[in-house]
């Protein structure tokens, strides 16, 4: 396959999302502006130009009318897609590292860093779509960093936008309720910095990636760890496909540790583990950095990721993609499909 | 008067700060050495006062040989006019009856009598005061300690081998399993040392280090055998047959005090104080004797080690001294040959030989030589030498006369039938260097000396592991090389055809082979013989790569190649692993492994593990990973006439084993299918779980609303038919 | 076989193809086809000719309205403006990954690796760049060997290669350039160099007596000429002079006029020979 590169970004790629239907991409990164692609021929549609400072995070609702991005100059913008209108701002007291729409699209919830005495917190906004100018500049509910926890570094919505999950410095995993903010449990489950979260389709169970060089599988209700992924690097995304059982992790050895020769040649690359069984299956090369973020097609179709070395890299999955499959999987299909052929005979 | 006084009570004065010091010198009591130029003589013939004159010049004459002169001798002489087979001595000076004492004590007068010489206070201090118990007890033995069997690993009945592996705090010990994942011997331990694992020489034992000293690991269940307590122990090695252990520590000994409880189990007496090297007998955990550190390395930032070189047999060890060599026999009570050093002026290097000689003038019957080589460097007036000499009889064998002489390194084949010197010399100007090898033929009359005169530096040499080839890298112009041009030499060596010469021909050497432009660095043979590993390790612009040659490829000689010798290499396979720090020969030879240690650096950390024919069989990254080590194997006990028996059933063997690979192949696929079915099978149950509490929670799956889409009617280019040609060369 | 050439109602992306390639040739049939003749490179480096017949036809598609219609978005913020269509400088096709799903990943890609390398290799020995030197698939100035083996003759290997041509000025100028540092990545700087310093009236003087030293050049040979620097060059190990020397004279006209008298001159029992020390460029 012969990716995109989408070279509208002059310093390291932080985050990248498709939309709902997955035929846009936004990215931002560490200059002032967030991007705007078709996924399926790289064209830049537009920019969301007027944040002061590093751009930390994007997120675009369901109905892909409103994008919020949170940035290192204390604000969480809302930008209204078709035009790269910004309509709202969120003022904060510390740069926000994480932003993300509830899956009703009814609210927001920023990650702000814990930096000048400010506690790390959570906060959740209201959103109105009746007129997206005004918005309600106080929180509805804010989570801050519990006493012996560390700070927050991402978060995300369960299912329903029942529960908040976070990842903590110190690869601690915390659940709370949406709407009271309350504490409701917590799991170590990393050893460094938890760097990524994101969820099942479904939204009942999600992978993280930290610094300590895994991945995990856990389930909202529980914090169970289902499955665990190691790799030999830190990880700093990690995303699961829909359609195929896999993983996507990106990461890199830090450019000190790395060999020249790979630095040149690209060797830093996306890492494909198959979810149930664990096992690596396949890499794809290409950046000259460590991957920032990996981001797959809602219809699990491409995969986009962004990296350290300022370029995101769209790729478009080939047949042989969908068609691998271990033989257990094989054979489990086959004896489903025959035993659904059997109740239809009776 | 004075009783009238009243007396000042001691305890009402305070002393504690007055010093003393000054007036306890003044009337310090001497010791008493009134007679301390006397010696008492033991063990004397009995004979009848007539002799006593005649017995009298004898024991004189022998207590004189020395060198002290007897200023008084008396033959007490008992009831019945016999002597009683003493005699108290006087010599002119305390220093000549020590001299007396430690050059005499316990020598031979004649075949009957053997004479003892013992000081006279000193007798005095133990014998008479008391303080020796006059009845014997027998001292307390230490209850017999069963180990386990240290060499059960060699009973697998795959014949497989063993190695341990380290990654952060763990240590485990694991069977090689091929291409399957390792399987652990035992549990994996953390924190089992807390620098490296060592192998003993054989492979009987395991050590670990501490702070506190080494520990020793074995048998099957890898139990604590016997601790060796060093403080600050850094490094460590063995004798050849892993009879003793040789530790460093940069901390000096110091005795705990007297009444410490530790003093009772601490294995140092007074004078190991403020040593730092200590040779210990494994079996009994016992240290056998412990040097202080040569002053010149004191302070050196690099340790040469090992310090202390053993021969073949774990018989003879020596240590360099400042123009003298220190030759020990450990069956003389590791006292020094001839109670004294061989003075050999300037020399730098010394190498024993690593088999026992037998040498063309020995007599079938005669036991091996034992031998030691080494080198001393060009002075004003004197040519570098090196030499060959005899152990104990410190006779040399032969010496070869070099000049304009950099450096010398000894190169011992493994059955000691060669001796290669690498002597590294350089032009007048000293802009120029090359080496010359020089090959010592020790089971030939006079010990002939073959030459080898290369343009060439020679980085490294190898012998073949019991055989007569060995391989060099050399590099032309080592000076002024750019690191990014590959300019290294491969040089392959073997011995001409006994064909081409007549039988009675001294052996030559031809360089058969040699291969250009390489960065390689580093050659090992396999233990076996016959494949050889060069790899470039380190070096941080260019990329670590292994090369695996056979030196008896089967197949047509190229032109090129000499036709002299029958060895013919081929390169059956190259692998780049940027990672490399190090590489290992199993002790099979069937293995390479090559690992990348976090202690060198973080790229691509974990082990690979290669055939023979460099054909990459496992590879595991590990996260931390530090050190690898292949369990090393005694000996095969196995007779000539047996081994030739089983190279004859080779087909036979094989033929099982491979059956049991086979089979052991189907077992792990069966296990992996098992176990990712169970895999499935947990993630399905998981997912019909989640989906039962979807309802519950009333999660929707996200729905597809018709009218969302519309369809669009398209005119499309369809290709019909393609065709190619190439029009341009 | 049918191919689907368009994936979508937007033209395939062209851009990405080699820009010096011809404009595809399109020729309308009589049958409502159309035959498009194209031409590219092969992996052989050889031009290929590519004649495809192409059908119209009508594809129902069923699209996501609002994905419709957001593809006919004006463009915004700093694209504001710009035409539809990817632009090159944001958008570009990389080369080609893969991505091969294997239980066992790596040997599979090992394997592909290996693969890649003797197909490479044997593009190289395609590639019809012979050295003189050593006969490798590199270029003369480029080899390896070049010192090992020695040039072919100086004066023909100045003419090809600027690389060595801007080091033997270096090395005129009497700083001495290490061998490694000749040829490609020396040679920018020694081009900085040379543009630096007039080189212009530098002579090489070569067939010299061995035991003409530098004082008797200076002192015998060019007393007459002003001269800048002079410098004999020397076999680094014996100290033997190589019968070459560098002059540089003060003035072109100098440096004319000593090769004009002293060329073909017999000196110390040898015809030397004097040359400017590069082929002269015309306007230098």
């Amino acid at each position: 396959m012969r990716p995109l590169l989408l070279k509208g970004h002059e310093r390291s790629l932080t985050q990248v999302k498709y939309n709902r239907e997955g035929d846009l991409i936004f990215t931002v990164a560490k200059d002032k502006e967030a991007s705007i692609w078709y996924s399926f021929n790289g064209e830049r549609v537009g920019t969301f130009n007027g944040h002061g400072g590093t751009i930390w995070s994007i997120d675009v609702d369901q109905e892909t009318l409103l994008a919020v991005t949170g940035s290192a100059d204390f604000s969480a913008k809302l930008w209204k897609v078709e035009t790269g209108e910004n309509v709202f701002t969120f003022k904060l007291n510390t740069p926000v590292r994480r932003v993300e729409f509830s899956g009703k699209n009814d609210r927001l919830l920023c990650v702000t860093d814990e930096v000048m005495g400010f506690k790390g917190t959570i906060s959740i906004f209201k959103l109105n779509y009746n007129d997206i100018y005004t918005q309600d500049s106080t929180p509805l509910v804010s989570i801050e960093t519990r006493e012996n926890f560390k700070k927050v570094s991402v978060a995300a919505w369960t299912y329903n936008d029942k529960y908040i999950i976070a990842g903590h410095q110190d690869g601690v995993i915390s659940k709370y309720d949406a709407t009271t903010g309350e504490f409701i449990d917590s799991a170590h489950v990393h050893e460094g910095l938890v760097t990524d979260l994101q969820f099942s389709k479904d939204r009942t169970y999600f992978i993280t990636s930290s610094k300590d060089k895994t991945s995990h599988i856990v389930d909202v209700d529980t914090l169970e760890v289902l499955k665990t992924f190691e790799t030999d690097a830190p990880l700093n995304s990690a995303a699961i496909t829909p359609v195929k059982e896999f993983v996507v992790l990106g990461g890199g050895q830090e450019a000190r540790d790395v060999t020249t020769s790979s630095m040149a040649q690209g060797k830093f690359e996306a890492r494909f583990y198959h979810k149930v069984f664990g096992d690596e299956v396949g890499r794809v090369k290409g950046h000259f950095g460590p991957l920032n973020y990996i981001a797959v097609h809602p219809k699990g179709t491409s995969y986009a990721s962004g990296g350290e070395d300022g370029y995101v890299r769209v790729h478009e999955f080939e047949k042989s993609y969908f068609d691998f499959k271990y033989d257990v999987e094989i054979t489990a299909e086959a004896t489903k499909n025959s035993s659904l052929n059997d109740d239809d005979d009776q | 008067m004075s009783t009238e006084l009243v007396k000042p009570t001691l305890d009402s004065i305070d002393v504690s700060d007055i010093d003393f010091t000054d007036l306890e010198a003044e009337y310090a009591v001497p010791e008493d050495e009134t007679f301390s130029q006397y010696l008492i003589l033991d063990g004397a013939p009995i004979a009848p006062e007539s002799k006593v004159p005649i017995l009298t010049k004898v024991l004189t004459k022998f207590l004189s040989s020395a060198g002290g002169k007897v200023v008084d001798f008396y033959l007490p002489l008992s009831d019945d006019k016999k002597t009683q087979g003493f005699a108290f001595v006087q010599f002119s000076s305390v220093a000549e009856v020590e001299k007396a004492i430690r050059s005499l004590n316990g020598k031979k007068l004649d075949v009957k009598h053997t004479l003892y010489l013992n000081k006279l206070s000193d007798i005095e201090k133990y014998a008479l005061s008391g303080k020796i118990p006059d009845e014997f007890v027998e001292p307390k033995l230490a209850e017999f300690q069963e180990t386990d069997y240290l060499k059960s690993w060699l009973m697998d009945d795959a014949g497989r081998d063993q190695f341990y592996m380290q990654k952060g705090e763990m240590v485990g010990v694991f069977w090689n399993k091929k291409n399957d994942p390792a399987e652990p011997a035992v549990e994996p331990r953390s924190n089992w040392t807390q620098t490296y694992m060592k192998w003993s020489p054989k492979g009987s034992y395991l050590f670990s280090v501490h702070p506190q000293g080494v520990q020793a690991w074995g048998g099957a269940e890898f139990k604590g055998l016997k601790r060796f307590i060093h403080p600050g122990v850094k490094l460590l090695d063995f004798s050849p047959n892993e009879k003793y252990l040789v530790t460093l520590s940069p901390v000096a000994i110091t005795l705990p005090d007297e009444d410490h409880p530790s003093r009772a189990s601490y294995p140092f007496g007074e004078k190991s104080t403020g040593h730092q090297l200590v040779i210990w007998d494994i079996l009994s955990g016992t240290p056998v004797k412990t040097f202080p550190l040569p002053a010149h390395l004191a302070h050196a930032k690099e340790m040469t080690w090992p310090l202390i070189k053993w021969s073949y047999d774990d018989r003879y060890f020596a240590r360099l001294g400042p123009n003298a060599l220190a030759v020990y026999d450990t069956e003389d009570d590791c006292q020094l040959l001839d109670r004294k050093p061989i003075k050999i002026d300037d020399i730098v290097d010394f190498e024993f030989a690593p088999a026992g000689i037998q040498l063309a003038t020995a007599r079938k019957q005669d036991p091996l030589t034992h031998a030691l080589a080494y080198w001393t460097p060009e002075t004003s007036n004197q040519t570098a030498k090196v030499a060959l000499m005899e152990v104990p009889s410190k006779r040399v064998l032969r010496t070869i006369n070099l000049f304009q002489v950099s450096d010398v390194k000894f190169h011992w084949q493994d059955k000691a039938e060669y001796l290669a010197v690498k002597v590294d010399r350089h032009t007048k100007s000293r802009k120029t260097f090359f080496t010359n090898l020089e090959f010592f033929k020790l089971n030939e009359r006079d010990i002939p000396v073959e030459k080898i005169e290369l343009k060439d530096t020679v980085i490294n040499f190898q012998w073949e592991t019991n055989g007569d080839r060995f391989v060099t890298l050399s590099n032309a112009d080592l000076q002024n090389a750019n690191k990014s041009i590959p300019k290294n030499v491969i040089t392959f060596y073997a011995a001409e055809q006994s064909s081409a010469s007549s039988k009675n021909a001294s052996k030559k050497w031809i360089g058969f082979k040699s291969i250009e432009g390489k960065f390689l660095n580093t050659i090992k043979f396999s233990p076996k013989g016959r494949f050889v590993a060069l790899a470039t390790i380190g070096g941080s612009a260019t990329q670590g790569s292994i090369e695996f040659y056979d030196l008896d490829f089967t197949g047509e000689k190229k032109e090129s190649e000499s036709t002299l010798v029958s060895s013919h290499v081929k390169l059956t396979s190259t692998y780049t692993y940027s990672g490399i720090t190090d590489m290992e020969w199993d002790p099979s030879g069937r293995f390479l492994t090559a690992w990348s240690s976090v202690w060198r650096h973080k790229i691509e950390n974990g082990y690979k593990i290669f055939d023979l024919a460099g054909r990459l069989l496992r590879d595991e990254l590990i996260d931390e990973f530090q050190a690898f080590g292949w369990r090393p194997r005694p000996e095969s006990l196995l007779s000539a006439n047996d081994k030739k028996k089983a190279r004859k059933n080779l087909r036979e063997f094989s033929a099982r084993f491979e059956e049991a690979d086979a089979m052991e192949a189907d077992a792990v696929l069966r296990e992996l299918i098992l176990a990712r079915r169970a895999l499935l099978e947990e993630w399905t149950q998981y997912r019909a779980k989640v989906e039962q509490n979807k309802e519950l929670y009333g999660i929707q799956d996200e729905v597809v609303k018709k009218e969302d889409f519309e369809i669009i009617e398209e005119l499309k280019e369809e290709i019909v038919e393609e065709t190619e040609e190439v029009v341009e060369e | 076989m049918i191919l689907t050439r368009v994936k979508s109602h937007h033209r395939p992306v062209v851009w990405a193809e080699d820009q010096d390639q011809q404009q595809p040739e399109t020729i309308t049939n009589a049958d409502g086809t159309k035959t498009i003749i194209s031409y590219k490179t092969n992996e052989q480096g050889k031009k290929v000719k590519v004649t495809q017949k192409i059908k119209l036809v009508v594809v129902k598609e069923s699209v996501n309205k609002n994905v419709a219609s957001r593809k006919k978005w004006a463009k915004f913020g700093s694209e504001r403006g710009n035409a539809p269509g990817p632009d090159y400088r944001t958008t570009q096709i990389g080369d080609v990954v893969t991505l091969r799903l294997s239980t066992d990943w790596k040997k599979t890609e090992a394997a592909a690796e290996e693969e890649k390398k003797s197909e490479a290799a044997k593009a190289k020995s395609y590639s019809g760049i012979k050295c003189r030197t050593c006969g490798g698939a590199h270029y003369t100035a480029k080899c390896p060997f070049k010192d090992t083996l020695g040039s072919v003759d100086p004066a023909a290997a100045n003419a090809e290669a600027e690389g060595i041509a801007a080091a033997e000025a270096a090395v005129a100028s009497g700083k001495y350039v290490p061998v490694h540092m000749r040829g490609q990545d020396g040679g920018i700087a020694s081009e900085q160099e040379r543009r630096d310093r007039d080189d212009a009236c530098t002579v090489k003087i070569t067939q010299l007596n061995e035991n003409v030293d530098e004082f008797m050049l200076r002192q015998e040979l060019l007393a007459r000429w002003p001269i800048v620097r002079c410098t004999l060059v020397k076999n680094r190990e014996t100290g033997r002079s190589k019968g070459l020397a560098y002059v540089q004279f003060q003035s072109e006209e100098a440096a004319q006029n000593a090769i004009e008298r002293l060329d073909g001159q017999g000196y110390q029992n040898l015809i030397i020979h004097v040359e400017w020390s590069k082929p002269k460029k015309n306007n230098v």
